[in-house]
């Protein structure tokens, strides 16, 4: 059967040239070329499709043409399904190797999160993310083994930042947005909460419109200098007293919310300011900041004075200063669970 | 663009094939009949009915290469010249490096003013194994699009090639026309006129470049050469009336200046 092409006279059954690989066959050769449409949009629309159609197949057969640089087989499959290590070369055939990376990186990142606030866990991600590495470079290994050995280490590093830029950091984004691990620091401690517990705190995205009475909130502390008395910026964890719109008084030494006593109460038992008496604005709380070690100077250990002197500032909170509500406490792990 | 129902043909390949058998013709020579009819159409100008004639061409014999080269040249004479490169890379998709098809594809390409791939592929065509003055005149088009000399020689490489005829000057002239080299088409169409005077295409072409030019009583007189020889045909009926009816006063002082240049 003779090439249209190159007139190479190929063996019968053959449906391409094996000289230049044209078609043998036209049966099925559509022959009514495609005409210019009635509407100007459809035909910019119908030039476009063509325009990067065309531009798509040049680049893959440029694409192809580059596999000159892989003169091994790679296995597309197992480069893929290493997004998660080990489980590209469970994937294909390599049990144990898989086995090993997978539950190696997966305690890795279980470490991380339990270690989250200490100094270990930057080490640990770092681990993580060099098993990851490897078990991608495990999968190009036919191919490296061309490659000079400096060659591999600088790939393997990029690989690695690649790595770290291109999927950790993201992923971490991500689920900060849903879930933090934030380490307690400094802080007085009570019954239930103490100094470098370390706890699980809902993102922003998952934030109610409003928190409820008794929440247990992450919330932020701004900088205050007045008064002789400074107040640095950092965060407070504390139970949420009062919501948006309650009224608020103090009478004889008790609050009291909407006319009844309060729903919640604080970690540590506070002194509430005297002649307190206030109407919540709108997202705004009340969350008295019974867990922040308050060092006072001579003369100033009256607590009725220290009102005098803060004000109102540190105990009603925005709703934009609240960064999300504790849901478990996950170290140490003699105590993980929920906060009573 | 065409009506919805512009194209709509009725089944007569039935009734050919029939006609075929009954002569004892075979499908290639309905093919061969097809190509010519269309080769035909393209010499009067009707590039729609010339692509319909191709395509049925190719509905009998898909290997004729002289019928996908024939499409091409249709849609860019027609403005589609997107859907000309389309086609071209379809075409060369089946009958790689074939240098009629990459001359066309180069066409295509310089019309959409892609002259980098227009050079390419006229480089490919003239190295490829073959000649036809096809080749040459594409060769001469992307030199003129890109504003390079030696286009002119190019377009007499063209005409001296053995399969060269009357109507390589015309597609020369068609292609100067198309970019407003009217003098030197008027030239080549003169050329074409005295090679095949009994023929009414070119004379038709002539008149239509003589109007472009300003020379109303010439393009009179070519278009009543072209009536003579084909009375049915209403194209050159239509210019004679719009003639008659009065040329624009742009267009009578063009052809004054040309006139007096002359001189």
């Amino acid at each position: 059967m003779q090439c249209w092409s190159c007139h190479f006279e190929n063996l019968p059954g053959l449906e391409q040239c094996a000289r230049c690989g044209g078609a043998l066959s036209l049966e099925h050769v559509a022959v009514v070329p495609p005409r210019a449409l009635r509407w100007r949009i459809a035909n910019h629309a119908a030039r476009i499709g063509h325009y990067l159609h065309r531009n798509l197949r040049g680049l893959a057969a440029m694409i192809r043409r580059l596999r000159f640089l892989m003169p091994e087989p790679l296995s597309g499959r197992a480069l893929l399904w290493s997004i998660v290590p080990g489980l590209g070369h469970l994937r294909t055939r390599r049990p144990r190797l898989g086995w090993i990376l997978l539950l190696s990186w997966s305690g890795l990142l279980l470490m991380a999160l339990l270690s989250v606030g200490t100094v270990w866990t930057p080490t640990f991600v770092s681990l993580s993310i060099t098993v990851h590495a490897i078990a991608i470079l495990a999968v190009l290994a036919a191919n490296l083994a061309f490659i000079h050995l400096i060659i591999r280490l600088l790939f393997g590093i990029l690989v690695y930042v690649i790595l770290y830029m291109g999927l950790y950091q993201p992923t971490g984004w991500l689920c900060g947005r849903y879930l933090r691990a934030v380490p307690i620091q400094n802080i007085l401690g009570s019954p239930v909460l103490a100094d470098s517990d370390g706890l699980l705190v809902a993102g922003p995205w998952l934030c109610p419109e409003i928190f409820d009475y008794g929440d247990i909130v992450l919330y932020r502390i701004h900088e205050h200098n007045a008064n002789g008395v400074i107040i640095h910026a950092g965060h407070g964890i504390d139970r949420v007293i009062g919501r948006p719109g309650d009224h608020l008084c103090v009478v004889d030494g008790e609050l009291c919310v909407n006319g009844g006593p309060p729903v919640a109460q604080p970690f540590n038992p506070v002194t509430y300011p005297p002649e307190f008496d206030i109407h919540l604005p709108e997202h705004t709380y009340l969350i008295m900041p019974s867990q922040i070690d308050m060092r006072v100077g001579l003369g100033y250990n009256n607590p009725t004075s220290i009102w005098q002197l803060v004000g109102l500032d540190l105990i009603l909170v925005t709703q934009e200063d609240i960064e999300g509500r504790v849901l478990l406490r996950i170290r140490p792990l003699a105590r993980f669970g929920r906060l009573h | 663009m065409p009506g919805r129902f512009a194209n709509l043909e009725f089944d007569n390949e039935q009734h050919n094939r029939q006609d075929a058998e009954v002569l004892g013709s075979s499908m290639e020579d309905l093919a061969t009949r097809y190509y010519e009819q269309a080769l035909e159409a393209s010499h009067w100008g009707q590039y729609e009915a010339a692509l319909r004639l191709h395509t049925r061409a190719l509905g009998e014999e898909r290997a004729c290469v002289a019928a996908w080269v024939g499409q091409i040249q249709m849609l860019v004479l027609l403005g589609e010249c997107h859907e000309a490169r389309v086609w071209s890379d379809k075409a060369l998709d089946i009958f790689r490096n074939h240098g009629d098809l990459l001359a066309a594809k180069a066409q295509a390409c310089v019309r959409l003013k892609d002259h980098k791939t227009a050079l390419a592929c006229s480089d490919n065509a003239l190295q490829v194994e073959g000649e036809s003055p096809w080749r040459w005149q594409v060769r001469g088009e992307v030199l003129l699009a890109r504003k390079e000399r030696f286009h002119d020689e190019c377009f007499q490489k063209a005409l001296v090639q053995p399969a060269a005829d009357w109507f390589d000057r015309v597609i020369i002239a068609r292609i100067l026309c198309y970019y407003r080299r009217l003098t030197a088409a008027l030239a080549y169409l003169q050329e074409a006129v005295q090679l095949a005077p009994t023929h009414g295409g070119p004379w038709y072409e002539l008149g239509q470049c003589q109007v472009a030019l300003g020379f109303i009583a010439p393009a009179h007189e070519s278009f009543q050469r072209c009536l003579e020889l084909r009375t049915d045909w209403d194209e050159p009926r239509r210019s004679l009336l719009e003639l008659d009816r009065g040329v624009p006063l742009r267009t009578h002082l063009k052809g004054l200046l040309r006139g007096w240049r002359r001189k």
